[in-house]
């Protein structure tokens, strides 16, 4: 189920919304943590059983920690470190094994085949981060399962965060209060995302599909660079929309979620990009990967290791194929080049008055992440590099304005409306922020008018009639 | 009260669209939609959540306003404000005249007239293929290559079309004359509607402005020219017919203002002109059996059949935009007098729509073909 479907919107948030509201304050928990259930079975039944695996196993090696000795630590870490390599990659370990063992004429092994459950990574890395916390003490170990099911299960961060850390949301899980604020607050917050969703993100991916989708022989040269911003806007717009509706129905029941994404787009170097970009994950990595590997105490040597490290964690974390292996490599060393230029540099970018080329560095950041969701977005790295060689060589086949039909569907006055909302909105704008959107009216009722708009789009998506009804 | 307001409206929103009943349907055809059954099975792999969800997005009561709101926004954006480009399948060019986007994107598409040529030849090759089936049990093949709407509205097609696309215009005007060369080369009949319409006072009433296919007038006119054609290869067998007046409706057929309806707008689409014309016929009572196939341009060509009493209902043995079964087709052809085959002319040339809707016929025609070589090759003892 996602949040920006009929059923979800219709029916399942109201009715679960009007029973939490409705409820005595001791059913609330019970009642989140069977709709969070239900939410997860709706999409995934199957997986069910491995996200109560997860959730037990998990709960049961906090309650040793306890125990003096890092073994539980190691225990618990490992544990769901493996549930996510055996779903996640094993699939592609053994195809890639297979590439190489056919090559010695050795006979391949069986494929596995096994289903990716929805949201493994998001909740494994949920319960990785309890167990370390809870082992550095900077956690209370919770000992009722009750309410730990309801931390990784809580169904507006399980299938796509933001990643969650247990010590955030931990006292929240025992005692909340309903809040008309704050209720009023979330509905605002999902209501900016649904929009966002539906009209900024949808229309770009649109474009963005009907280039990708392509033949890369056929792709002008003029659109293969449309084709490579709308999907880096769609791709933000898509990710932040989601986070908002999942922080805004995480405050509608007065749950406090991380803030995922900072105008990543108006980042002035790579680093602060990846401060501002998919932050619960980032902070997530830096926390329990780059600080313990040793950070940037080191020698220079060891803190390009860590850093490339982290970016091929985060490449493969997206998905268990090449392409993102390389985008993680790509942004692994823009880092690594970008830390060795400003190392000794008084005329850091950060700082535009010491820099005043920091213009053009904040558009060469941008063009670097650019060409990096060509590999991401790209089905695999040889069709990430023709991609990009359209990009920058051009098609011979066609001249750089060519304006075939397959190209001109995309231009609709409202895609191009929506494409100049997409940049401007990806840049902060003084005054126009979420606390504006929650205290003047005048914001509010633009804001009721996109929820309206948003939902009648959701509610319609199924229907397209046929031109030819009459036969 | 000020911190509840939006949560009131938010409810308010959800809650209407759930009273807000509309008893008749939004406009267009979709393909119908079960009541989801329940079972383990079905809920473990996800078939049940989808057919659910499916079927509570086409039956939530307010489904029409909803519908009308979104596609308003659009008109909105696109129709109202800049006059060009609506959903996927419908454009809207000047005067509030209606376009089908397929018609414009072949048009305005880059097709180099090699291209055209290449692909003309293959689909005659079929066709002269099928004449020479049809030529052996005494039926003749009439092909009617239908106009299209930009034929005649080109002043009417959105600028971004005319800009964007200089000079590469394909229609009618051009692609007719290649592919009436190639049926004439192989002695195929045929009909080229084009230059019957194209003369002043029949253009402008040629095609419906909110609709796409013709008008029953202009392929009353078309009729008229296919009657000629075949009385012209047996008088005694095929009747002429003759068309004595024009009247208007404002009664439009489903095939003349499906575009207007389509838009789902409210309030009601009503730019262009809402008549269009019809055709008044002499009396004419000799009817016969006639396989007419082709696309929905083959509609108007129908009801103008029975409108003249050239043939009937019962008669015309009807395949619209949909292929023919092989042993229907071989069944059929026992009864028959004709063969009628209409479409849109730059349809013929489309891969994707003739060579598909022939495809099964094709198939046979071409196997019956290579037998008969085969069989000439070694010809039996006896």
């Amino acid at each position: 189920m996602v949040f920006s479907s009929p059923f979800f919107l219709s029916l399942f948030f109201p009715i679960l919304l009007l029973l939490y509201i409705f409820a005595p304050k001791s059913a609330r928990n019970a009642i989140l943590l069977l709709a969070s259930l239900f939410f997860y079975a709706w999409g995934d039944p199957r997986a069910l059983p491995i996200l109560i695996c997860v959730i037990i196993f998990t709960w049961y090696t906090g309650l040793k920690l306890a125990r003096p000795g890092r073994i539980w630590m190691i225990i618990g870490v490992v544990g769901n470190l493996a549930v996510l390599a055996f779903f996640k990659y094993l699939n592609f370990a053994v195809i890639n094994l297979n590439s190489c063992i056919t090559f010695f004429n050795l006979p391949a092994l069986p494929l596995p085949d096994i289903a990716l459950p929805i949201g493994i990574s998001f909740y494994i890395f949920q319960a990785i981060s309890y167990i370390i916390d809870a082992y550095r003490k900077q956690t209370a170990i919770q000992t009722s399962l009750f309410k730990f099911s309801l931390y990784i299960s809580l169904f507006p961060q399980l299938v796509a965060g933001p990643i969650v850390r247990y010590v955030s949301i931990a006292n929240e899980l025992g005692s909340r209060s309903l809040s008309a604020a704050n209720l009023q607050a979330g509905i605002i917050r999902f209501s900016i995302g649904l929009a966002k969703k539906v009209f900024i993100a949808d229309s770009m991916g649109y474009i963005a599909d009907v280039v990708f989708s392509s033949p890369a022989d056929t792709l002008p040269c003029l659109w293969a660079w449309i084709g490579a911003i709308t999907y880096a806007l769609q791709i933000y717009y898509d990710f932040s929309a989601y986070s908002d509706m999942a922080i805004g129905i995480g405050k509608i029941f007065n749950f406090n979620f991380p803030e995922n994404f900072n105008y990543p787009y108006a980042a002035r170097t790579l680093q602060d990009f990846w401060r501002r970009w998919h932050m619960s994950l980032t902070t997530w990595l830096r926390d329990y990967l780059y600080i313990p590997l040793g950070g940037n105490r080191g020698s220079n040597i060891h803190t390009y290791r860590n850093i490339l490290i982290i970016l091929l964690c985060c490449g493969v974390w997206h998905g268990a194929a090449w392409n993102f292996f390389f985008w993680g490599l790509y942004n692994g060393l823009g880092l690594i080049a970008e830390r060795m230029i400003f190392r000794k540099s008084p005329q850091h970018p950060r700082n535009a008055a010491a820099f005043p080329g920091a213009v053009l560095h904040a558009l060469l950041v941008l063009l670097f992440i650019l060409i990096g969701w060509v590999f991401f977005r790209s089905d695999s790295l040889a069709e990430a590099l023709h991609y990009l060689e359209i990009m920058f060589c051009g098609n011979p086949a066609f001249p750089f304005l060519s304006f075939e039909w397959a190209w001109l569907s995309c231009v609709t006055y409202s895609n191009i409306i929506f494409f100049i909302v997409a940049l401007v909105g990806s840049q902060p704008i003084k005054n126009v922020n979420l606390e504006f959107a929650e205290s003047s009216l005048l914001a509010k009722i633009g804001v009721a008018m996109l929820f309206v708009a948003a939902y009648a789009f959701v509610m319609t998506s199924d229907y397209s009639p046929f031109l030819y009804f009459r036969f | 009260m000020r911190n509840t307001i939006f949560t009131i409206f938010f409810f308010g929103v959800i809650f209407f669209s759930w009273v807000l009943y509309s008893t008749s349907a939004p406009f267009g055809f979709v393909d119908k939609v079960s009541t989801p059954q329940f079972g383990l099975e079905a809920f473990l792999d996800c078939s049940y959540q989808k057919s659910a969800e499916k079927y509570l997005a086409r039956n939530i009561p307010s489904l029409k306003y909803l519908l009308y709101l979104k596609n308003d926004i659009y008109d909105l954006l696109n129709f109202g404000s800049f006059h060009a480009g609506y959903d996927k399948t419908i454009i809207q060019g000047e005067d509030g005249i209606l376009f089908e986007s397929g018609n414009l994107t072949v048009t305005y598409g880059s097709t180099p007239p090699e291209v055209i040529r290449e692909l003309s030849q293959k689909s005659v090759l079929e066709l002269k293929r099928l004449n020479s089936f049809l030529a052996e049990r005494g039926i003749p093949l009439i092909v009617v290559l239908a106009p299209c709407k930009v034929d005649f509205f080109d002043f009417a097609t959105p600028w971004k079309f005319k800009v964007l696309n200089p000079g590469l215009k394909i229609g009618s005007a051009n692609v007719g004359p290649i592919y009436e060369g190639l049926l004439a080369r192989d002695g195929i009949h045929f009909v080229n509607c084009f230059p019957i319409l194209d003369k002043p006072g029949l253009r402008e009433i040629s095609f419906p402005d909110r609709g796409t296919h013709w008008t029953l007038h202009s392929s009353a006119l078309c009729l008229e020219k296919i009657a000629s054609e075949l009385h012209q290869i047996n008088p005694d067998k095929f009747p002429l017919i003759d068309i004595t007046g024009t009247k208007k409706i404002r009664e439009f057929t489903n095939a003349e203002s499906d575009l207007a309806d389509l838009l789902n707008i409210w309030p009601k689409y009503s730019h262009g002109k809402p008549y269009a014309y019809m055709a008044e016929f002499a009396p004419l009572n000799k009817p016969y059996p006639l396989l007419l196939h082709g696309d929905s341009f083959s509609h108007q060509i129908h009801s103008n059949m029975i409108l003249s009493g050239y043939s009937t209902g019962e008669m015309i043995k009807y395949f619209e935009n949909r292929s023919i079964p092989r042993e229907e087709f071989l069944s059929l052809l026992k009864e028959v007098k004709a063969v009628i085959l209409v479409g849109n002319v730059l349809k013929f040339i489309l891969p994707q729509w003739w060579h598909d809707l022939a495809a099964p016929l094709n198939k046979f025609l071409e196997e019956d073909n290579s037998a008969r070589a085969a069989g000439d090759q070694n010809p039996s003892p006896d």
